[in-house]
């Protein structure tokens, strides 16, 4: 008995010492990790909106069945138009790609911006390329994802990475959705 | 035992990848980049020699009954410890070794170098025994990912070395490259020892 006694009040000083040295080391870290997620949120951000933005604001979305949208920020820009930038995590190949889309207050697609994801080096990391990317600029409300040459409001998927460009679209056409429903159809 | 052998253990004689055979996991997985390789490698090296530091102080402390759960209390302590300060001040290395940092606490080169050696050596040696391993580590996933990254992707530490005519030949940096290139690595390496054994005898 006395045996059990020892041998758990030893872990029990490891462990609580373990614990310690971690909890000085989150103190010194945690400020700094989160500064530095929210400073990339706002430059994804100001990435793929269009004009300076003078006042940015969070809007509650009500997230509805299986939207992938995560965060709207509202942006006053200069002349008054309110535009939007949208943080989503669509699921592709393998897990969810971050991706932040900017969107006018026509719903028009002003800028899409991968932020993280595991897709296949070579192939679903293509996604960030300018060459698939740019082809939502200027997109509307229920972009598709085609094989062939894309009509308007398509986009060619790239090819070995089917998923992965649907995953892209889908963030997309979410983003759209998501914004429209708060902003009460645009203009 | 002289220190100086303790720390070329690791890198040649006791390699742990290439002898030992440790650590597989995140050998095939990492290796897709040289700068993943680094990354990975130095991490894992900080968190062995951590580990093994701690665990040789600690060594008479320590019953042989909770010794397994000690060691490992201790060796995620490190880890999260490392997680934390990359996340911090090396915000995107931390982004593409993603979940491979915590994994570092199931890799068993770690759990096996401190039961093998940190356990029953002095604090000096065992920390050198860590260093050595580590570094022995980080060399073979350097090896490995320069030569899956110069032929899946053309580059090398993401400089472009075999020109804009080359092909990429995916294959080396998808799984099944990791595969066959450590395969091959493993054959060369036997067939020199084989060689080296003839030659002495």
């Amino acid at each position: 008995m006395r045996d059990y006694i020892k041998l758990g009040g030893i872990l029990l000083i490891i462990t609580f010492t373990v614990a310690l040295a971690l909890s000085v080391v989150n103190s010194v870290t945690k400020d700094k990790i989160a500064q530095l997620a929210l400073t990339a949120q706002s430059e994804a951000a100001k990435a793929v909106i269009e004009g300076e933005p003078q006042k940015n604001t969070e809007v509650s979305h009500n997230p509805s069945g299986k939207t992938s949208v995560d965060k709207i920020s509202e942006h006053k820009i200069e002349n008054g138009e309110k535009v939007y930038s949208v943080s989503c995590k669509p699921v592709g190949y393998a897990g969810e790609i971050a991706m932040t889309v900017g969107l006018d207050n026509n719903l028009t697609v002003t800028g899409v911006i991968i932020t993280g994801m595991n897709e296949t080096p070579g192939l679903g990391t293509k996604a960030k390329e300018p060459s698939f990317i740019e082809q939502f600029l200027s997109k509307k409300e229920g972009v598709s994802v085609i094989k062939d040459t894309p009509n308007a409001n398509q986009v060619k998927a790239i090819s070995g990475a089917t998923i992965t460009s649907k995953a892209v679209a889908k963030g997309v056409n979410d983003a759209i959705s998501e914004v429209k429903a708060i902003a009460g159809g645009g203009k | 035992m002289n220190p100086s052998k303790v720390f070329l253990n690791g890198i040649i004689d006791e390699n742990p990848t290439f002898i030992q055979l440790l650590g597989m996991c995140p050998t095939l997985a990492v290796t897709t980049s040289v700068v993943n390789g680094i990354g990975m490698g130095l991490s894992t090296t900080a968190v062995l020699v951590g580990s093994n530091l701690a665990i040789a102080m600690l060594r008479k402390f320590i019953p042989g009954k909770i010794r397994i759960a000690s060691y490992v209390v201790i060796i995620a302590g490190f880890v999260t410890l490392i997680d934390m300060l990359l996340k911090a001040y090396v915000p995107s290395l931390s982004k593409s070794l993603g979940i491979f940092i915590p994994l570092i606490v199931v890799n068993c080169i770690i759990l096996a170098r401190a039961e093998s050696f940190a356990s029953k050596n002095k604090v000096s040696h065992s920390s050198l025994d860590g260093l050595g391993m580590g570094l022995g580590f980080t060399g073979a996933l350097v090896i490995i990912s320069a030569i899956r990254e110069l032929l899946g992707n053309g580059t090398f530490l993401n400089f472009h070395i075999l020109g804009d005519g080359y092909q990429p030949a995916l294959l080396a940096i998808l799984p099944p490259g990791a595969f066959i290139i450590l395969g091959s690595i493993l054959g060369v390496i036997n067939l020199i020892k084989m060689n080296r054994g003839k030659n002495n005898a």
